[in-house]
């Protein structure tokens, strides 16, 4: 093959590749979690790659927030025992937050606004709710009162809510890993 | 030839009983012993027999005196501050509901799928809660119901709406809009809030991805 046949094999080669990653594939996740290609509505990225950490961050805090005003009013009834029974609450804070991120696209693990590091990746869900007894009504009552609240609270758009965020948590098999446990 | 017999035979008995006495108590201490021997907190969480460590009656929270009373303080039929565990039992009786105390939340009742009639409204619950306070009458409640459609979630929601709003007097927070576009997407999801000086009320009616929820939350400041 002479080297003009060469050339212009290699040139088609790149503009058709070119071509391909503006249409299809130009857009990478930064993590590979269950929800990773899960994209938003207003970005066509993932939530995590949309939002980023700070917004993640916030999110779960708000979810704190929450979850306590529900611990001071009712023991730890309408939010299971995953949150009433939990003594290092700071710990507990930063490993969901690393799961949030790691499930939504983001980084295996992260620094939290402790300062220490958590891992996302290869939290299993039904060894930390074993024993716990959380029911279907508790899981609906927490993602009604607590996880929707947190997102909308932050300014998270609805379209968002639904398009990127609400499929891991609807999950069918997502949410058979913490109920009746 | 010991010169104070009497003293060291006290001193033997005394070191003896003081031992027991440690021993015994550590054993009390013990979560088997005093999951054994039923010791448990107002918490349902085992507890010294003594007291040690218990947490005494919550302190009452802190009225908002920004804030103005309700007009009257509607709670699914149920009356704040007054009913008593032994007049919901009548209720649940009068109604064929199965109630339970709940696991580590001993002032909480749990009552499993209420029929709508029973909490004069037109959707079956699948879940109420009843949490009591120190002085034994009810604190507050909440409830889950599910609906396959969003139609009966979102009616329901309106008529508790008009009932709490006429009750009790404005919302603090309304965010209806949503209620229109509930089969838009999962999560979507209205919320209206009633915030007074004695009473506080909450409902949600949110798509879930699987079905439709109400949840309703009524609750009384004033304990």
């Amino acid at each position: 093959m002479s080297n003009t046949k060469l050339l212009f094999l290699c040139a088609a080669a790149s503009i058709t590749a070119a071509g391909c990653g503006d249409d299809e594939g130009g857009y990478e996740p930064t993590g590979t979690g269950p929800a990773a290609n899960v994209l938003c509505t207003s970005s066509s990225m993932n939530a995590f790659d949309t939002y980023g950490a700070d917004a993640f961050v916030a999110v779960n805090k708000k979810i704190f927030e929450l979850v306590t005003a529900e611990l001071m009013a009712n023991g730890e009834t309408n939010v299971g025992a995953s949150f009433g029974g939990v003594a290092d609450f700071a710990t507990f804070e930063g490993r969901l937050a690393a799961f949030l991120v790691f499930v939504y696209g983001g980084p295996d693990s992260i620094t939290y606004a402790d300062g220490k590091m958590y891992q996302g990746r290869g939290q299993d869900m039904t060894a930390a709710h074993t024993g716990m007894g959380i029911t279907s009504e508790q899981y609906d009552y927490f993602i009604g009162n607590v996880v929707v609240p947190a997102l909308t609270m932050s300014g998270v758009p609805m379209d968002d809510v639904s398009s990127c965020f609400a499929p891991p948590v609807t999950d069918a098999a997502f949410k058979a890993s913490i109920v009746g446990k | 030839m010991p010169r104070h017999p009497n003293l060291r035979r006290w001193a033997w008995i005394s070191a003896g009983l003081l031992g027991g006495f440690i021993a015994l108590s550590g054993a009390m201490h013990l979560p088997v012993v005093q999951r054994t021997m039923g010791w448990v907190d107002a918490d349902g969480q085992v507890a010294c027999p003594f007291g040690h460590g218990a947490t005494g009656p919550r302190a009452p929270r802190e009225l908002d005196m920004s804030l103005s009373t309700a007009a009257s303080r509607p709670a699914l039929g149920f009356a704040l501050d007054a009913t008593t565990r032994a007049d919901l039992d009548v209720w649940a009786s009068d109604h064929g509901v199965t109630c339970t105390p709940t696991p580590r939340s001993p002032r909480v009742v749990t009552c499993n799928d209420v029929p709508a009639a029973a909490l004069a409204s037109g959707l079956d619950a699948t879940a109420a809660w009843f949490e009591f306070g120190d002085q034994g009458t009810l604190a507050s409640i909440k409830t889950t119901r599910r609906a396959a459609t969003s139609a009966p979630v979102a009616d329901e929601y309106r008529a508790t709406e008009a009932l709490v709003s006429q009750s009790a007097g404005a919302p603090a927070v309304a965010r209806n809009e949503p209620l229109a576009t509930l089969d838009r997407g999962a999560f979507h999801q209205a919320v209206v809030e009633y915030k007074f000086r004695d009473y506080r009320a909450v409902i949600r009616a949110t798509n879930m991805g699987d079905g439709f929820m109400l949840t309703e939350q009524y609750a009384s400041n004033l304990q």
